[in-house]
């Protein structure tokens, strides 16, 4: 038993116990031992996960690399028939990774939960929802088979729901909720249909099953030869686990809850709706990147969508002046690119881009958190502004997260969105790399386009809300301080080649998750010819398969990244210019009628959310109200009816009872009343009449027996 | 004459049973003897008996073949001995009996001990006989505890008449084995009744029928269920959740043992039979159990149902199903005994009717809620454990092709949802019309009940424990 073995299964227990705890006694101890104490019990079991995850993490990296897929099994769950479900952890360099970010992230921001949710009545609920949440997320992450990760995922959509409602008693927070959650179950419906169809075909093909990851693993190659109504099976699978990642990870079309998401306290959307759980999509496509592998034409539909959601949820991004709505776009523009990267196949940077992203954007979170907590819980970036000086750390760390996102030489943004970019282009099209590059720059134009409204310039608050205005207390700003730092360093993890690195990101990953070395139609193709020749059957993983040819890409790399450096500095720039330096210039501008025309379809988000009432909530509306209707008349009908024969049926056995039973009692009683015995032998003439129907069914029985066998 | 007492070393807990019926009654009778305390060193007896019974291993036949010691029989008293474990704590907390009897109370619950293990392991028809009169003749004075009340009285005397009724049927029938195939052995009387020139005749079921007459009366099967509700309502309720436990089991460990020796051919007889039996009993007791408003009757008929869905299990009459079964009992005492105990405090002095318990939630919420988990796990509905249960009940019945006993047995289980709910909404939904005196429940049956649902909830999700218990059931040939 190592190491690893015997402290992984505490990693997401001791958060579940957690939660379990001040669900049952956090209003007690809050209101016996006040905020600190609950706080900090609050916050020991996600450190102590962060202790362990840590130093897990450390112990991996001594282990041999062929041994890195650690599988430790607790216990049996499920087994009927064919399925033979365990409960199963799986600690692999993939899993690690997620674990470090989640546990990491986790604990600051429950550090900083404790300063923002200062003074909240339900302090202790707060604590218990996001033990709640981490203990999920960890379980999702830390399973081995896809049905603890599938328990895992809606457990993390539970705590999403019940964090966006957290004030649920305004009913804006609460609609938010409920829609967060709607969306989800449609993106969760195809995630399950993806998962019953492995199940259906792991069982019919093999016998047994156990749905474990290193099981579909191996199985494969079997399953790529199936076809379900036509299509083949994987492509249809990983459509399917696509749209379940669609919902939980915000893509087009199911991106519309995330921003409405963030009706939630800020520690929630820094941990839950930025960090950790919508990543949970690209961890799952990480997972199953073998599957994925052999579904060319799903990852070609998955590009697709992922530059649609960069590009668009960007733009959207530009226009909007609630603070926390900007990052939100901002967010789902991000998860576009960690999307683009595993759609072209480099998946290893594509969880890389997720392991900075949380970082930064995580950092960009809790600053606009301290941040509206110094202003009273005002949202609108219109009345802010000149913040650097009063709030020096939530203002420079934002500023060094910013430069982060947008890609400033040496950050960890910069090595992350280049890789993807660069890989976009080589390994998916120019045009696809074109859109991200676009993109890349609108992020930074928004992004600098918050910081000067937020942070420079002259103050638009009221006077009485910018003299209380001051920085906050440390639990609030050092976890901030510790992402900004992390922000601008954990990209030297992963230094790309032609910079003189080694990628060793991308080794580390290398065990359990393989990148696709050229087009992921091409490597199909190539992996199909390889079965042909019948020659290495594990070139079908796509990373066996050799470079025939070996061109030189350096200076092509070179200019690209160029380029977009280049490209980010304009855009920001430009942002400086309209904001800061000649606000005039950006006033006129919007003086024209067709710019004031772009800009309301952006402010109003394409007018997405109006489209969705009117093409899919009216009409699901009506059909609603007719299969209401429909229920009433025939369902309800038969029920009814059913409920009628049953009370039918009933009364005849009571009218049995009552008649013949205690009507032979009463007629008994009644004899023997009037026979002048007294009233005692109105029992015994109950018991002959009971022993007399049941040797009367007893005769049914026997002659209906016969009969039947006779 | 061949000396018996070797023997007595493969039944380690039948002596001790023994020894404790003897010194209950002797206590009550030594001044020095009985100022001991009585509940305790019962509690001891029993945790004792269980101990000798997980020692044990092996197959043995003992006494001239009447019985047979196996797993089979080691693990189902195990049962008994937690059931009776559960029933004395139970009885503690409960003020509805007079502590002075106790001595007589714990002898006599002694005998039924000792009859239910003699049910589990008889080979015998004779040792049948004994063992069912031995747990029977207790219960009549059991039911009668409270003995100043008159319905106590009536419900014993009729306890007493029904089961001499069964009982004389099942002599009559065996009888007519005998004198059909010439041995009262298990093995014997099956090769007997399969060599028999006129299999299939009238005869022949007629005996099989008269025979199980009176197992099926201790386990309340239809048709020798009439005296359940009468019995469940006048008893003491500690004594109530017993009856509606370990006897049960007993019975349905003797029918299995029973039938486990039948012959291939005779198998799709034996399975209509069972299967005629299962439905009658479920959906009898389900229906009466809709019309009841005192909360002891309903839970009498809700047994009898329990009944019949168990007796699904028999039906297939393959070791998958006995396995079921024995999955299936751990989960029904959870459910069966947290229900009772709720009864016991949710009741206030001697009104046990539904109405009285409306908006019980405001004044014991964690009694009620652990009550409804109870009920909705009797009901069957899932995250409980009655669920699964259930689930593998009708798993084992359409494996083997039974498809009228699933259909019926599905109808049943929507039907019985319906008398559960309609309590969970009286004591939670209802608004009580006028307030009565608070009775206050004191920390054990609240801790009880919880701890019932608490099982209840993880026996529904995570199954794998009884499963493994339930798979070292096994009757050896």
């Amino acid at each position: 038993m190592s190491y690893i073995q015997s402290v992984i299964p505490f990693v997401p227990v001791l958060p579940f116990f957690g939660a379990l705890f001040l669900g049952l006694f956090g209003k007690k101890i809050y209101a016996r031992f006040g905020e600190n104490v609950t706080g900090i019990l609050g916050c020991s079991m996600p450190f102590i996960s962060a202790v362990l995850a840590v130093t897990s993490f450390i112990a991996i990296n001594g282990v041999d690399v062929t041994e890195r897929i650690i599988r430790i099994p607790i216990t049996d769950w499920v087994s009927v028939a064919d399925l033979q479900l365990q409960w199963t952890f799986r600690y692999d360099p993939l899993s690690a990774v997620m674990l470090l970010v989640v546990t990491i992230i986790g604990t600051l921001i429950h550090i900083y939960g404790m300063g923002y949710m200062h003074g909240d009545k339900s302090f202790s609920r707060f604590f218990a929802y996001m033990n709640l949440f981490l203990g999920s997320m960890l379980m999702l992450v830390l399973g081995d088979n896809i049905i603890i990760m599938f328990l895992g995922w809606e457990g993390v959509g539970l705590c999403s729901y019940l964090l966006i409602g957290f004030w649920f008693t305004e009913e804006a927070n609460a609609i938010a909720g409920k829609k967060a959650f709607i969306v989800n179950r449609i993106g969760d419906l195809g995630f399950l249909t993806g998962i019953l169809l492995v199940a259906y075909f792991s069982m019919t093909l093999f016998g047994t099953t156990d749905l474990s990851f290193t099981e579909l693993q191996s199985n494969i190659d079997v399953l790529a030869g199936q076809t379900v109504f036509g299509f083949p099976l994987l492509e249809v699978i990983g459509i399917c686990f696509f749209i379940g990642a669609m919902g939980k990870s915000a893509q087009i079309p199911l991106y519309v809850w995330l921003p409405d998401a963030m009706a939630g306290p800020t520690p929630v959307s820094a941990l839950i709706h930025a960090a950790t759980m919508v990543t949970a999509g690209v961890y799952m496509m990480g997972r199953v990147f073998f599957l994925f592998t052999l579904a060319p034409h799903a990852l070609g539909f998955i590009s697709l969508i992922a530059a649609l959601t960069c590009f668009f949820s960007a733009t959207i991004g530009m226009a909007q002046y609630d603070i926390k709505k900007v990052l939100a776009y901002s967010t789902v523009s991000q998860l576009g690119y960690m999307f683009l990267a595993m759609s072209v196949g480099a998946f290893s940077a594509g969880v890389f881009h997720l392991l900075t992203h949380a970082a930064f954007k995580a950092c960009l979170f809790m600053a606009s958190g301290s941040v509206i907590v110094a202003l009273h819980h005002k949202q609108d970036m219109r009345e802010m502004g000149g913040l650097l000086k009063k709030m020096p750390v939530t203002g420079y760390s934002f500023i060094a997260a910013t430069l982060a996102i947008m890609g400033f030489p040496l950050t960890s943004g910069f090595f992350s969105k280049d890789e993807i970019l660069w890989k976009a282009f080589i390994q998916g099209s120019p045009l696809l790399w074109l859109v991200g590059f676009v993109a890349a720059g609108i992020t930074s134009f928004y992004m600098w386009r918050l910081v000067f409204m937020t942070f420079f310039g002259e103050t638009r608050a009221d006077k009485h809300t910018w003299e209380h205005c001051h920085e906050q207390p440390k639990r609030t700003v050092v976890p901030i301080a510790i992402l900004a730092v992390a922000a601008l360093t954990i990209g030297f993890w992963n230094v790309p080649h032609f910079l003189g690195g080694h990628g060793n990101f991308t080794n580390f990953l290398d065990p359990v998750v393989h990148d696709l070395s050229s087009k992921p139609m091409e490597n199909y193709h190539k992996i199909q010819l390889a079965k042909q020749a019948d020659h290495q059957p594990e070139d079908t993983h796509g990373a066996a398969v050799e470079h025939e040819e070996h061109v030189d890409h350096t200076a092509l790399e070179w200019g690209l990244m160029l380029a977009s450096v280049a490209w980010t500095f304009f855009t920001g720039f430009l942002a400086y210019i309209f904001y800061i330096r000649y606000p005039k210039a950006r006033e006129k501008i919007m003086s024209r009628a067709a710019a004031q025309k772009v800009f309301a379809v952006l402010y109003n988000k394409y007018f997405v959310d109006e489209f969705y009432e009117a093409v899919v909530i009216t009409p699901l509306r009506k059909l609603f109200g007719f299969l209401g209707a429909f229920d009433q008349m025939v369902i309800d009908g038969m029920v009814n009816f059913a409920g009628f024969m049953g009370r039918i049926t009933a009364n005849l056995v009571g009218i049995f009872d009552d008649e013949i039973v205690d009507g032979a009692v009463n007629g008994a009683g009644w004899s023997a009343q009037t026979g002048g015995k007294g009233a005692s032998s109105m029992q015994s003439g109950r018991i002959q009449t009971i022993v007399a129907s049941s040797l009367i069914i007893f005769i049914i029985i026997v002659a209906s027996v016969v009969l039947f066998l006779g | 004459m061949v000396n018996t007492l070797p023997y007595l070393s493969f039944i380690p807990a039948h002596v001790l049973m023994g020894f404790a019926i003897l010194f209950f009654f002797l206590a009550k009778a030594v001044p020095f003897l009985r100022r001991l305390p009585a509940s305790l060193i019962f509690f001891l007896v029993m945790a004792g008996a269980f101990w000798l019974e997980t020692m044990g291993s092996g197959s043995k036949a003992v006494f001239f073949d009447m019985i047979q010691v196996d797993s089979y029989s080691r693990l189902y008293n195990q049962i008994f001995f937690i059931a009776i474990a559960v029933t004395i704590l139970m009885m503690v907390n409960n003020d509805e009996i007079n502590e002075e009897i106790n001595w007589e109370i714990y002898g006599l619950l002694a005998t039924v001990c000792l009859g239910m293990m003699l049910m589990t392991s008889a080979t015998n028809l004779l040792m049948t006989v004994v063992a069912i009169e031995l747990v029977s003749i207790p219960s009549y004075v059991l039911v009668a505890l409270n003995r100043k009340l008159p319905v106590s009285k009536e419900a014993s005397l009729k306890y007493v008449l029904f089961g001499s009724f069964a009982a004389g049927i099942m002599v009559y029938g065996m009888s007519l084995i005998f004198g059909l195939t010439g041995t009262l052995d298990f093995a014997g009387l099956w090769k007997g009744l399969g060599a028999y020139s006129s299999a299939g005749t009238a005869i022949y079921f007629l005996a099989i029928l008269m025979t199980i007459s009176g197992m099926v009366f201790k386990i309340a099967a239809v048709p020798f269920h009439f005296w359940c509700p009468d019995a469940y309502q006048a008893a003491p309720t500690p004594i109530t959740a017993f009856l509606s436990t370990a006897p049960k089991v007993a019975g349905l460990a003797l029918l299995m043992r029973f039938f486990s020796y039948h012959l291939t051919i005779q198998k799709a007889d034996l399975t209509l039979i069972l299967s005629i039996l299962a439905m009658a009993t479920m959906t009898i007791g389900n229906l009466a159990a809709l019309r009841q408003s005192d909360i002891k009757r309903m839970l009498a008929y809700s047994s009898i149902s329990h009944a019949g869905f168990l007796l699904m299990g028999i039906a297939v009459l393959n070791a998958t199903g006995r396995g079921v079964v024995f999955f299936y009992i751990p989960i029904y005492l959870l459910m069966n005994l947290g229900a009772f105990m709720a009864v016991i405090y949710l009741s206030q002095g001697d009104r046990f009717d539904i109405a009285s318990y409306a908006g019980m939630v405001k004044k014991k919420p964690l009694l009620v809620v652990g009550f409804t988990v109870c009920l909705f796990s009797l009901a069957g509905l899932p995250p409980f454990a009655g669920f699964i249960g259930k689930f593998y009940l009708f798993k084992v019945v359409i494996e083997e092709g039974l498809y009228l006993l699933a259909v019926v047995a599905a109808v049943n289980s929507v039907i019985s949802l319906f008398y559960y709910i309609g309590v969970i909404k009286v004591m939670i939904i209802d608004t009580e019309d006028r307030p009565s005196k608070d009775v206050q429940a004191g920390g054990f049956p609240v801790v009880f009940v919880t701890a019932c649902a608490i099982s209840i909830v993880f026996f529904g999700l995570y199954w794998v424990p009884l499963l493994n218990w339930a798979d070292k059931v096994r009757l050896l040939f």
